[in-house]
């Protein structure tokens, strides 16, 4: 059995296959812009917005509320990555359930790359907030000891991002397959559902977790001192 | 493998590409379109508030004229009030000096009929009395009056002092030549003429007398030369008679007029 849309090839460009995992990528990209720009192509600024423009400011307005309570005081600042994490880890987990699709989230290399873009993001954040200097200090607190084993976080933790969200989505899909030949119908719909629900959480998981890691690589010592001062 | 970089690297580019597309089409103009109706409805907000503090402040304008109204109402209610209290006190004034002017002609008036009842009553009681008197004397002595009537006038004129007496004798020689006699009670022939030979004594030879019977005359005799009166009468007492008769009425009915007594 073939667990990897890597290795699937749909089709070829000058020579180069295109594999599912970038094919269904494209898909969910064209789908995303798309509807943001059908929509936004007629928006209205006055009281009476469409019913479409209204879902897509709760959309942003839910993520940019749940990126001020990661304690960032800028959240319109990480609403583009950090909501680009959400929608498109969500809409690709929720077209599985269109038949004959398999989401590119279950496929280690897209998790890699979200999970590689975290982890640039987070110095990229950092230092454009504190500084280069005051940015790099960070690894060496307490003390220089503790600089092997803060870049070893750094990366467990990126590996982490990767495989939690490779493993819950191609578990799902795996699961999904095996039940298929199981019990051909019932429980692989049922699966799908749950598979819904499991696909909306990575994606809030994927994306809270790299707000924290923003939000823990931008706060600064003062402020990180103040708050904890205000939790005591 | 299950990682292959190539579709790693080509993934990590879409997402990229993603990120700039959905700004650029999602994030941007969502957002713009939130703050420009959020700037809206703070316009309006503003604006709403700016009407309310306006409307306050008419109100409070208007509650302050209705202050002031209510003031001015007051000082005219009191002011009118005064004059009303004014004009009451003197059309009271007005009436009481008008009620006690109608008392005082009322009271006046009562004197003035009192005083001519008194007269009247003194008149006629005079007159009873003389012609009572006149009776009892005929009927008890026979005598005629007019003789002792006549001899007590002749007796006051020869006790005149000379004054009189000179009075009466120039205006006998300028301006008259006659002498009325008017007496209450007749005088015949030898008492006319002891009272014509005592004016021709006393008076002038020249003069010519007249004699006179008049009823309304109380008991007596009045000598006319000219404009000069002579007269013995009964008057006197009957003058006494009025202060009696007027005593009595004050005695009953109290003073005619406030301020007479």
């Amino acid at each position: 059995m073939d667990i990897s849309t890597d290795q699937w090839i749909l089709f070829e460009i000058a020579g180069a296959g295109v594999n599912a995992t970038i094919g269904f990528t494209w898909v969910v990209m064209a789908l995303l812009v798309f509807g943001s720009w059908a929509i936004t192509a007629r928006l209205r600024h006055d009281e009476t917005p469409s019913r479409w423009q209204i879902m897509l400011e709760v959309i942003v307005t839910t993520i940019s509320d749940q990126i001020g309570a990661m304690g960032s005081d800028t959240p319109g600042r990480y609403l583009p990555f950090i909501g680009t994490l959400f929608l498109y880890i969500a809409c690709a987990n929720l077209l599985a359930v269109v038949p004959g699709y398999r989401p590119p989230t279950g496929s280690l290399s897209t998790t890699t790359a979200l999970a590689v873009c975290v982890l640039i993001a987070v110095p990229v954040f950092g230092i454009a907030e504190q500084g280069l200097l005051l940015y790099l200090r960070r690894y060496i607190r307490p003390s220089v000891i503790m600089l092997p084993f803060n870049i070893i976080a750094e990366i467990s933790r990126t590996l982490a991002l990767a495989v939690r969200l490779y493993g819950n989505v191609m578990s799902g899909t795996v699961i999904v397959a095996i039940m298929i030949g199981v019990a051909p119908f019932f429980f692989p719909i049922l699966l799908q559902l749950l598979g819904l629900l499991t696909g909306l959480i990575q994606a809030y998981i994927f994306a809270v977790l790299a707000m924290v890691y923003i939000a823990s690589a931008t706060r600064t010592r003062t402020s990180a001192s103040a708050n904890n001062e205000k939790e005591n | 493998m299950q990682i292959d970089w190539l579709t790693v690297a080509a993934q990590i580019a879409n997402f990229l590409v993603l990120v700039w597309l959905l700004n650029r089409f999602l994030y941007g103009p969502v957002t713009r379109a939130m703050q420009a109706r959020e700037e809206g409805i703070e316009a309006r907000l503003d604006e709403a508030r700016q009407t309310r503090e306006a409307a306050e402040a008419e109100a409070d304008r208007l509650r302050e004229k209705h202050r002031e109204f209510d003031t001015r109402r007051e000082d005219m209610l009191n002011e009118v009030r005064g004059e009303v209290e004014a004009l009451r006190e003197e059309l009271e004034h007005d009436l009481q000096e008008k009620s006690k002017a109608h008392q005082h002609a009322w009271k006046q008036e009562v004197a003035a009929g009192r005083d001519d009842f008194v007269r009247e009553l003194s008149q006629r009681a005079g007159q009873h009395i003389q012609q009572t008197t006149r009776a009892v004397l005929n009927e008890f002595t026979g005598a005629d009056l007019g003789p002792q009537l006549a001899d007590r006038f002749v007796e006051k004129l020869e006790n005149l002092d000379d004054e009189a007496l000179k009075r009466l004798r120039r205006l006998a020689e300028t301006r008259s030549t006659e002498a009325l006699i008017e007496s209450s009670v007749p005088l015949h022939g030898p008492t006319r003429g002891n009272v014509t030979r005592a004016l021709h004594n006393l008076i002038s030879k020249e003069i010519e007398v007249t004699y006179r019977e008049r009823e309304d005359m109380v008991f007596g005799v009045r000598l006319t030369i000219a404009e000069q009166l002579v007269e013995w009468s009964a008057a006197v007492w009957l003058d006494r008679l009025d202060d009696a008769f007027i005593d009595t009425l004050e005695a009953m009915t109290g003073p005619a007029v406030e301020g007479e007594a």
